[in-house]
């Protein structure tokens, strides 16, 4: 605890010492980050839809419409588990966990992004 | 060939010159040094968002660029331009991953942050799309 260091009641502490020093304390490190996740679950639904609506109306290629249905479906499971695993566990406190944790849910978030990515190349392929 | 740099010395350049970040050895990461500062690890966390939203960004400009632009007077035009954008939105995602984890190892190592050229890479990417984009508009054949 950081009481006033001028309180005479409050235990003896270094005056120059503030919660900035403190390791254990993150401050809105993590609320940053938080808000951070949120943008860019936004920016992957807006790529999802992108994908979306061009796979939509692709009724002329089938089997292409499959395959890039599929690729989306898996993406998207990515991205979802990713963000629940950096909500539920990313934030704990326990040793050595966060950084596993973390280190799943961004490899998670990256397999979701190159899978929407390799989506939109065979979009790409496909005439239209 | 290698290239001084403030934070040490590039990784020499290799034929084919497929850059890649450099992620030191496969020992898992929690198993390797100490946790580092909670806060600077967000920070690392921040930053590999931060490029995978441009990543992301780059994958839905390519997929515009292809499928709802109209037709351009060149063949292939669209798919010149929208295509490489995608390839670099695939590879930014993963080189950022990367780079997160390089970071990550140098931190719990307590040793300086390796340089990164994925800034460098993006700006050439999205310059050589742009140089494609401007040849089509001006070389191409007129309606």
């Amino acid at each position: 605890m950081y009481d006033d260091p001028i309180s005479a009641d409050g235990p003896a502490i270094d005056a120059d010492r503030t919660a900035i020093d403190d390791p254990e304390v993150p401050g809105l490190a993590g609320e940053r980050t938080d808000l951070a996740w949120s943008r860019t679950m936004l920016s992957a639904v807006v790529a999802a839809g992108a994908v979306l609506r061009r796979v939509w109306g692709l009724f002329d290629h089938p089997t292409a419409q499959l395959i890039v249905f599929s690729i989306l479906g898996v993406g998207a499971i990515a991205w979802l588990v990713s963000m629940r695993v950096a909500e539920a566990t990313a934030r704990s406190t326990i040793e050595g966990r966060r950084g596993t944790a973390t280190e799943h849910s961004l490899r998670g978030a990256t397999i979701g992004t190159v899978l929407f990515a390799v989506a939109a190349l065979i979009l790409a392929a496909v005439p239209a | 060939m290698t290239a001084d740099w403030p934070g040490g010395r590039l990784p020499a350049v290799r034929w084919p010159p497929v850059y890649r970040e450099p992620v030191g050895d496969r020992i898992p990461l929690h198993q390797q040094g100490v946790e580092p500062d909670p806060r600077f690890s967000y920070a690392n966390e921040r930053t590999f968002l931060a490029w995978n939203r441009t990543a992301l960004a780059l994958v839905a400009a390519g997929l515009g660029i292809t499928s709802l632009l109209p037709e351009f007077d060149v063949p292939g035009g669209r798919r010149l331009i929208g295509v490489p954008l995608i390839v670099l939105g695939a590879w930014l995602a993963i080189a950022s991953y990367q780079r997160w984890w390089a970071n990550e190892r140098a931190m719990r190592l307590r040793q300086p942050l390796p340089p990164s050229r994925l800034g460098v890479v993006l700006a050439v990417g999205v310059g050589v799309a742009a140089a494609i984009a401007a040849i089509i508009a001006a070389f191409g054949p007129a309606t």
